[in-house]
């Protein structure tokens, strides 16, 4: 009877012990990271801001917990062109707005990027592109819009006339063809 | 060939007009400014004259019943010195155009435009060997009739 009761005993206390253990496995940090551009920043011009989000998000939910955050820019040759460090602390999740402001930098296609560096040593990584445009240039596809638009109506009223004469004209001449064949015969 | 511009009073000028185009043997391009076509070839018939080949261009209406005429606005010069220009060079033949009266286009046109217009068909006339006959009454305008005078070889007044 005693082996019995001690027998228990010990199943329920290795089985209490095997219970805290999985609970660690499940609450190791397991991160994801997500940058995010509002549409108004997909597009900037050059010397502008672009203002952009992170979001990190603990999946694994071990509490609170310290990590370093490098974020940036990449040019198109996946070149640093910007970036910034700093070190935040997270639970479950948590999202910060951030801004850079784009001078010197040249026009042409880039990527917002963002590693996160947690527990010991894991990296996660995030990014998101947009475009560093000329500020001139919307201004010169209206310029030719507009200009194009000139040189149709212009076009337009220049020939509207004379391709109605020669239709005109070509109608005289059957008219008076006709005209004369007829009394011709 | 040769090109005239006849100046008649207003009461006479139909009359003018049966008189000499009514004896022409040509084939006639006529150019009805004053009465339009059918009532001019009305008058023809009427004057018993014997007015075979008539090309009429009516700028007085706009349509006709007859399909033998072309219509052309007064106002729209270079379709009439087209029509005129297409007529004699589809006609064989000896050819007279006949403008009824000139001073009709002044109502519709400027002056200098008139004047252009007349020296253009007198021109390309004489070139091709083709006669012209001009009628206009007797009008106020006389700036027009100095102006156009001395395209025709002669001026019957």
């Amino acid at each position: 009877m005693r082996v019995v009761v001690v027998l228990v005993l010990l199943v329920m206390v290795f089985s209490f012990v095997g219970a805290r253990e999985l609970t660690e496995v499940e609450k190791v940090a397991l991160f994801d990271i997500f940058v995010e551009i509002p549409d108004e920043y997909h597009v900037v011009g050059v010397g502008e801001n672009v203002l952009f989000t992170l979001r990190l998000v603990n999946l694994g939910g071990a509490g609170r917990i310290d990590v370093f955050l490098e974020y940036g820019v990449l040019d198109a040759d996946g070149d640093v062109v910007l970036n910034k460090r700093e070190a935040v602390a997270i639970e479950t999740q948590a999202s910060f707005l951030r801004e850079f402001r784009l001078e010197g930098i040249p026009v042409g296609d880039y990527e917002i990027y963002a590693r996160m560096v947690y527990a010991d040593g894991k990296t996660v990584d995030g990014r998101h592109s947009f475009k560093i445009r000329d500020p001139e240039e919307g201004w010169n596809i209206m310029v030719w819009i507009i200009a194009s638009i000139v040189l149709i109506i212009g076009a337009g009223i220049f020939l509207y006339p004379r391709i109605k004469f020669m239709r005109d004209k070509m109608r005289i001449k059957s008219d008076v063809k006709r005209i004369v064949k007829g009394v011709e015969r | 060939m040769k090109s005239s511009l006849i100046v008649v009073p207003v009461s006479q000028l139909l009359q003018k007009i049966v008189d000499i185009v009514g004896v022409v043997g040509d084939v006639i391009i006529y150019v009805s400014l004053n009465k339009n076509a059918e009532e001019m070839r009305e008058i023809f018939m009427k004057s018993k004259k014997t007015v075979s080949n008539l090309f009429f261009i009516d700028c007085v209406s706009r349509e006709g019943k007859s399909p033998d005429v072309l219509h052309i606005a007064p106002n729209e010069l270079d379709k009439l010195d087209y029509a005129i220009r297409s007529f004699k060079d589809e006609i064989a033949g000896k050819k007279l155009i006949v403008l009824d009266a000139l001073s009709t286009l002044l109502i519709y046109n400027n002056e200098n435009k008139v004047a252009a217009f007349v020296n253009k068909v007198v021109n390309y006339a004489q070139v091709e060997d083709v006669s012209v006959l001009a009628f206009t009454p007797e009008t106020k305008e006389e700036e027009l009739l100095t102006k156009i005078f001395n395209f025709f070889d002669e001026v019957r007044k």
